[in-house]
């Protein structure tokens, strides 16, 4: 029997031995060349899209427009976002690698300019930089100042409600941070949980309280570096950001943990959780007769002494180093540049969205009228946790808060794991 | 079924107690059946809850929760996922992996395990292990060697690279349980065999294989669930949407923000419906290869 086990045991041992040094010898295989010179090579652009089926009809249309033109062929190729999000840096390094891919602004496109892995577009912006902001130019910009992104668009962050829920309830959307305790304390008054969110599926929205209430208490600046790991989680002054969270805690409908983001909003149009943070993409996800009674209201301000600033992500493409059509490429993203694209695709997405061309001519909606106005009146634009942090940062983000909300006590220890994880994630990209 | 102790012990009023003893029969049936009932509902409820779903409009399940009684009957999600959700393809997809996979990898580990278990071949209890080891790896360990190789020898995203995948992954498990069966077959019949002048190719063609037979389907019916159910690796190995099989296909329906439940539920039921099909003609084979395979 002993000799059985020694047995099994080696032949195991010997497996893994093998599949280690398998590994270890394919990982080295793949050297980033640049892009070639010369003619594209031929077949069409593969534009590789994490926006599924409900999403991408705007993009569709884009594509079809470009097609149209005949200066080449796009295929869109859709992907679910979960295996887009996670297969991307896979794409990238792969040896044939799709060409064009949609992605989100600043540190998460840097990450991988850093690598350079993403072709230089400075030749596109150069026909059209006036017509962007001049905070959109910024964040298409990797760490050498070359840009390496194209923006599509961008949207606004609000803490949405039904109108007729609140009259029902006797609540007006509060502007600072202590009426809005005195609102949800009302709230709560009458049986009804002032706040949800869906993080069993989901855990990132967690993550714009945290910036929410960090750019309200610290402000915009603070918040940057601190994402960039210029300052450190275990800090007072993040203590005050969870200090404040901990006020709304109890406030939140207690399943949030195991709720699922669509169970979350069905609470939320069925008026048993009052408030939700969302992004404006929420807007399609309440029921079809409900839509005209969904507003939202800015983030209170904590400190009013702090400038205000605003989550806007914005979305856009990136090319790979490695295409072997550089130059269909830059004629497409040149295209998707232009006021005319931008309107288009704006449309398509059903009001959740600004186009990032300064010259796009759109028809706004109320809200979307409304989110304009609240991103042109702040004095600084932040993005979110992942898009400021880079995409890798989120998972010890969502760690975070995740257990501070089942365990508040655990602060402590919380911060700590966060900053070693973050400094981690930071010292191995 | 008998409760003898309990009647052993008073046998004086004889009849009184056989008229007890089959009110006990009834209540002990009545009880089993509830009991059976209960359970199987239990399990049959959330498959009922994707199917009363599927039927159900966005608006209605979001107006008033998963939970609630249906409001409303469509038959619209069907349509929706099967053209937004590409499903056609995505089953053709999904067979054209799945029916080769099964195929050569029962075909490979058959006569690997025919090999191992009726000749003696050196180190065949080494090479088995080996095989069975591979199986105790993790694949989420092997994920990106796996992906590089593919790339390497250019067959990333292509459904063959899929097909090798999986029937490599397969073959180790499938050898060990037949090994196990084949072993069990009298070595009398491959004597006689012998005796009757048939060659080894024969042998295993005409006496195993058709000896093997209830093992084969049952390891058939569920290899082809594991494979036609598989995730993991086509997302791994394939990048171009129309080469996505039907798992794939229903994780599409999942938007980046907003997801319809219905539709998503519609197109589950779509994808469950090949394997439920596999499973029930292949059912009865299914429970006796089982038994078969670990009683003997």
């Amino acid at each position: 029997m002993t000799l059985k086990i020694s047995r099994l045991l080696s032949v195991f041992g010997s497996t893994v031995a093998a599949t280690v040094l398998l590994a270890g010898c394919v990982s080295t295989g793949s050297a980033v060349q640049a892009a070639k010179d010369g003619p594209d090579a031929s077949g069409p652009l593969i534009l590789q899209s994490r926006f599924t089926d409900a999403e991408k009809g705007g993009i569709e249309e884009l594509v079809k427009n470009f097609n149209a033109k005949g200066e080449g062929t796009v295929k869109l190729n859709s992907i679910p976002t979960d295996t887009f999000n996670t297969q991307l840096p896979s794409y990238l390094t792969s040896k044939n690698p799709p060409d064009v891919y949609t992605w989100y602004a600043g540190q998460a496109t840097r990450d991988f300019a850093d690598q350079k892995l993403l072709l230089d577009l400075s030749s596109v912006w150069a026909k059209n930089t006036n017509e962007f902001p001049g905070a959109l130019h910024t964040l298409s910009k990797d760490s050498s100042g070359s840009e390496v992104f194209v923006p599509t668009g961008y949207y606004w962050w609000g803490m949405y409600y039904f109108k007729s829920d609140f009259e029902k309830l006797g609540v007006t959307p509060p502007k600072t941070w202590d009426e809005f305790l005195t609102v949800a304390a009302k709230i709560k008054s009458q049986g009804v949980n002032p706040f949800t969110m869906g993080l069993s599926d989901n855990a990132w929205l967690a993550s714009a309280w945290f910036d929410y209430l960090d750019v309200r208490i610290n402000g915009g600046d603070f918040h940057l570096k601190l994402l960039a790991g210029k300052k450190s989680y275990d800090s007072p002054e993040v203590r005050k950001v969870f200090a404040a969270f901990k006020q709304v805690l109890p406030d939140f409908d207690p399943a949030i943990l195991g709720t699922s983001h669509n169970q979350a909003v069905s609470d939320f149009s069925q008026g048993k959780s009052a408030m939700y943070l969302l992004g404006a993409w929420a807007q399609p996800s309440v029921p079809a007769d409900k839509r005209d009674d969904l507003a939202f209201f800015q983030f209170p301000i904590v400190d009013p002494s702090v400038p205000i600033a605003e989550e806007a992500p914005t979305d856009g493409l990136i090319a790979s180093a490695k295409t072997d059509k550089p130059k269909l490429v830059k004629r497409f993203l040149a295209y998707v540049a232009t006021a005319e694209a931008q309107t288009q695709l704006a449309k398509g997405q059903q009001g959740t969205a600004l186009p990032a061309n300064l010259n796009a001519t759109l028809t706004l909606d109320p809200l979307s009228t409304q989110g304009q106005a609240m991103l042109k009146s702040a004095k600084q634009i932040t993005q979110f946790y992942n898009r400021d942090a880079g995409d890798a940062q989120q998972t010890p983000a969502d760690t975070a808060m995740t257990s501070f909300i089942a365990h508040p006590e655990n602060l402590d220890q919380i911060l700590k794991d966060w900053d070693a994880a973050a400094k981690k994630i930071r010292a191995t990209s | 079924m008998t409760i003898a102790p309990a009647t052993t012990a008073r046998v004086a009023p004889l009849k009184l107690s056989s008229r007890r003893r089959g009110r006990r029969r009834i209540a002990a049936t009545v009880g089993f059946h509830t009991t059976g009932i209960i359970i199987s509902l239990a399990w049959f409820a959330p498959i009922l809850v994707v199917l009363v779903t599927s039927f159900r409009t966005f608006d209605d399940v979001t107006a008033n929760g998963i939970a609630s009684l249906p409001h409303t009957f469509t038959l619209q999600t069907y349509v929706q996922a099967w053209n937004q959700g590409g499903l056609f393809q995505a089953l053709v997809n999904s067979m054209i992996v799945t029916i080769p996979t099964v195929i050569i990898s029962l075909v490979l580990s058959a006569a690997a395990a025919f090999g191992l278990s009726r000749y003696r071949v050196p180190f065949r209890r080494t090479i088995l292990l080996i095989m069975l080891a591979g199986n105790l790896l993790p694949v989420q360990m092997l994920l990106i060697p796996i992906a590089r190789i593919t790339q390497q020898a250019n067959i990333f995203d292509t459904l063959g690279a899929l097909i090798a995948v999986q029937v490599a992954f397969g073959i180790g498990f499938y050898t060990f349980v037949l090994y196990g069966f084949m072993r069990t077959i009298p070595t009398e019949l491959q004597e006689a065999a012998t005796l009757d002048g048939a060659g080894t190719v024969r042998i295993f063609l005409q006496v195993i294989l058709p000896l093997a037979r209830p093992a084969i389907a049952a390891l058939g019916a569920l290899s082809f669930t594991w494979i036609f159910n598989d995730l993991l690796w086509s997302i791994t190995l394939l990048q171009t949407s129309e080469k996505l099989p039907i798992t794939a296909a229903v994780l599409s329906l999942q938007g980046q923000y907003v997801s319809s439940w219905s539709v998503i539920a519609a197109a589950t039921v779509v994808a469950a419906i090949p394997s439920t099909i596999v499973f029930l003609v292949f059912q009865r084979s299914f429970i006796g290869g089982l038994a078969l395979g670990s009683v003997k």
